[in-house]
């Protein structure tokens, strides 16, 4: 036995192991179990009573012919463009001047934010109220301000329609959210530059032209690949607002699988579903990384 | 036909790995998607009453039940506390879950064996599954040993809730059925007498009511349901219940009948005469905006199960009790082969889930006596909700309340019908009633042909045969 107890600099020992282990435990039971397990139930055929039957590869031929998959695979696409395309530029543009520490611009971003605070659950049925045929508000300024009466639409009714709704309240519910990401670039970027370009004689719109804009690039970067893996698993407030209806018209890809899963009792297929989904928002990660070179890290403030 | 989906082997054998595995997998999904504590362990009750000599260790069982409307979850909650107070150890725990989403709800539960003690079911198809898969706790013995309580029930509500000669479930509700609901003084404006019987009656005064400026139907599409009640009559109207006990039984081009087609080209051509409300497709049933319509004056019909009665005293309690509140059976079609048939259920059920301690099986087969035999649960929920009693000896105090003598007639409907036929989505398997529903909307919102309709669900019956 060791006589010396106090060590002048601590060795990390092996019981430090055990510090790490409540996170772990958990990533294991909340994350790689449901994913082992959903793996494992994509090759099986399960209705959710009873055992189940190993099926092999079925449910994934199934997944390449299923065309109401492929249909709300399609769904899952325009809603992922629109959103990014709605998104961003109101989210930069927000972003950016509420970076300024002007008191109205911090009250009009407190007053803003509050969607943030809304669940999406939450979001679906009240908009579901507001966007209702009968007694909701939308429709009821439409009819009775002549100035307003575009909004006289059946905007949850309308196959045609309803996914142009869902893309705007999704806009809605996460433009707040990367504003704040936008905000923060922002301030981040060091008022050197700004300093120096005021000094040749700079507009207010070269600065955000030649400043702004390029240093926030890794914000843009950032906010895009969230906003993207965002719209392919979006599901509470499409889900509450219209579950997927009327008819299959905002039935996007996430929720086909819930559907094929809970309500059809189709775990194994609904697993397959599931799991696609996991790569697809694994493989478009990837991709954004690769392609904008995020992934070495460079920082925007090299020099300075 | 379900049978591909179902073990070849006894239920009973087991796979343990597999299912606790499935199991882990649900309850994470069920968790993670919101939907509620699946079978939480209920809070402990021990702690109250301890200082209460020789008190009985109280027994906490859970009980789910579909009941959205507060009337009525006053009725219930009182019956309850009753049960609670007389049963020795008694602590019966409800749990109200919203229409819509209990049926997901109990069946995540029951995957992942995490049930309620006693749930509410409305039998059929899904349920056998569970009986199958032991799952559910037979109650046959009890029942038998105990004739005044069995024969306390109408008859022909047992099928439903038994498999394999055994009986799973007592009623917890009384029959219901389907109708169409009317306002008088719309039909009055369009100079239509009383509500019709024919279908070409109702034609023309649909007809009649729209050049009035009223909508003809009020329909909540959004939900489905509502709309399937439409194509489930008009099909059973045109070619008896044959029609559908063929698709039930898995027949190959079941769907493909003359009399489907038929009642789907009648919806679709209320659709496209614009006879339902704007916008139809994005009303939900559970907002109440359907029976607002009606009360308002804005709508003259609605087909609807006789639970619109409850609902209509909850959101216009004055139109509800006005004599311009009217109901009749569904019209009927020329030369049809039902045309005195009822679409209804004799019932929905309690039962009780296997997974449970005898002891608390005990005091689920004495709560179930207890409370669906109450005064409080029968005549209460009369007096609150006006519904149907499942308990035969309260309905002649049917007559002491409001809408008494309406809910009688429904009552004694049901129980005289010549043919009771179950709802069309209680009594498919689940692979299929979802694409059905949604079919049945794509339908009603004219964006599907029938024969495309047939097509389609042809092609998942033999897939799910």
């Amino acid at each position: 036995m060791m006589g010396r107890v106090v060590l002048r600099r601590p060795r990390v020992t092996w019981w430090a192991v055990w510090f790490m282990a409540p996170a772990c435990v958990l990533f294991a039971a909340l994350v790689l179990v449901p994913v082992v397990v959903a793996v494992w139930l994509s090759f099986v055929r399960w209705n959710g009573v009873g055992a189940t039957h190993f099926v092999g590869l079925s449910n994934w031929s199934q997944l390449f012919s299923d065309a109401t998959a492929g249909a709300s695979l399609e769904r899952t696409g325009i809603l992922l463009g629109a959103s990014w395309v709605v998104q961003e530029p109101i989210a930069i543009a927000l972003g950016i001047y509420i970076a300024g520490r002007q008191r109205h611009r911090a009250v009009l971003s407190a007053i803003y934010f509050l969607p943030l605070l809304i669940s999406g659950a939450g979001i679906g049925i009240m908009w579901q109220n507001i966007l209702s045929p009968i007694g909701g508000g939308v429709q009821y300024v439409g009819a009775h301000v002549s100035l307003l009466g575009f909004l006289n639409k059946d905007w949850l009714g309308n196959p045609n329609l309803v996914l142009g709704t869902v893309v705007v309240l999704v806009a809605w519910e996460f433009i707040p959210f990367h504003t704040l990401l936008y905000q923060a670039g922002t301030r981040g970027i060091p008022s050197v530059l700004y300093e120096a370009a005021a000094l040749d004689g700079i507009t207010p719109l070269q600065r955000i032209r030649y400043i702004t804009l390029p240093m926030l690039r890794n914000t843009i970067v950032t906010s895009s690949t969230l906003n993207i893996v965002g719209s392919l698993t979006i599901f509470d407030v499409i889900y509450t607002l219209t579950q997927g209806g009327p008819g299959e018209s905002t039935r996007v890809f996430a929720l086909d699988q819930y559907i094929v899963g809970f309500n059809e009792m189709d775990f194994g297929y609904g697993s397959a579903l599931a799991v696609a989904l996991g790569i697809m928002g694994i493989a478009i990660s990837l991709v954004i990384i690769k392609v904008t070179g995020f992934g070495r890290m460079r920082s925007q403030a090299e020099g300075i | 036909m379900r049978q591909s989906h179902h073990p070849k082997h006894s239920p009973g054998n087991p796979r343990p790995v597999t299912r606790t595995a499935g199991a882990a997998l649900l309850a994470t999904a069920a968790a993670s998607l919101g939907m509620g504590a699946v079978g939480l362990a209920p809070a402990s009750a021990t702690s109250r009453n301890v200082a209460r000599a020789h008190s009985v260790a109280k027994v906490p069982i859970t009980l789910w039940t579909l009941t959205s409307n507060t009337n009525e979850q006053k009725a219930e909650t009182a019956a309850i506390n009753d049960f609670n107070k007389s049963y020795p150890g008694g602590d019966v725990q409800v749990d109200y879950v919203e229409n819509t989403a209990y049926k997901t709800k109990i069946a995540v539960a029951m995957s992942a064996h995490h049930p309620p003690t006693v749930f509410w079911t409305w039998g059929g198809r899904i349920f056998d599954a569970w009986a199958q898969a032991h799952q559910v706790t037979p109650i046959t013995s009890q029942l038998n040993s105990d004739p005044a309580w069995k024969n306390a029930y109408l008859k022909g509500a047992w099928p439903l809730i038994s498999y394999k000669g055994q009986i799973y479930g007592v009623p917890a509700s009384g029959p219901g059925i389907e109708l169409m609901f009317a306002n008088q003084a719309v039909l009055d404006k369009a100079g239509v007498r009383s509500v019709p019987t024919t279908w070409g009656q109702f034609m023309h005064s649909a007809a009649a009511v729209k050049k009035t400026g009223a909508f003809p139907i009020s329909l909540a599409g959004a939900t489905e349901w509502p709309e399937m009640i439409w194509l489930q009559y008009l099909t059973l109207r045109y070619g008896g219940p044959q029609v559908f006990n063929n698709i039930a039984a898995g027949k190959p081009n079941a769907w493909d009948n003359p009399a489907f087609l038929k009642a789907a080209e009648a919806v679709q051509m209320l659709a496209k005469d614009g006879y339902f409300e704007t916008g139809y497709s994005a009303v939900h049933w559970s907002s109440g905006q359907t029976d607002e319509l009606m009360a308002a004056g804005k709508a003259a019909f609605q087909a609807m199960g006789d639970w619109d009665y409850g609902s209509m005293l909850n959101v216009a309690p004055k139109f509800a009790k006005s004599p311009d509140y009217k109901f009749a059976t569904f019209p009927t079609v020329p030369g049809g082969l039902a045309n005195k048939a009822v679409v209804g259920e004799p019932a929905a059920y309690f039962a009780i889930a296997s997974d449970a301690t005898p002891a608390q099986k005990k005091e689920a087969v004495a709560f179930l006596k207890d409370a669906t035999t109450s005064r409080a649960w029968n005549v209460n929920y009369l007096e609150a909700f006006g519904n149907t009693p499942e308990d035969v000896n309260y309905a002649t105090d049917l007559l002491h309340y409001t809408g008494g003598k309406e809910n009688l007639t429904f009552f004694r409907m049901a129980q005289h019908a010549t043919y009771l036929q179950d709802y069309w989505d209680q009594n498919l398997p689940s692979a299929v009633v979802t694409p059905m529903l949604t079919d049945i909307g794509e339908l009603f919102d004219l964006s599907m042909t029938p024969q495309k309709f047939v097509q389609d669900m042809d092609a998942l019956l033999a897939k799910n045969g």
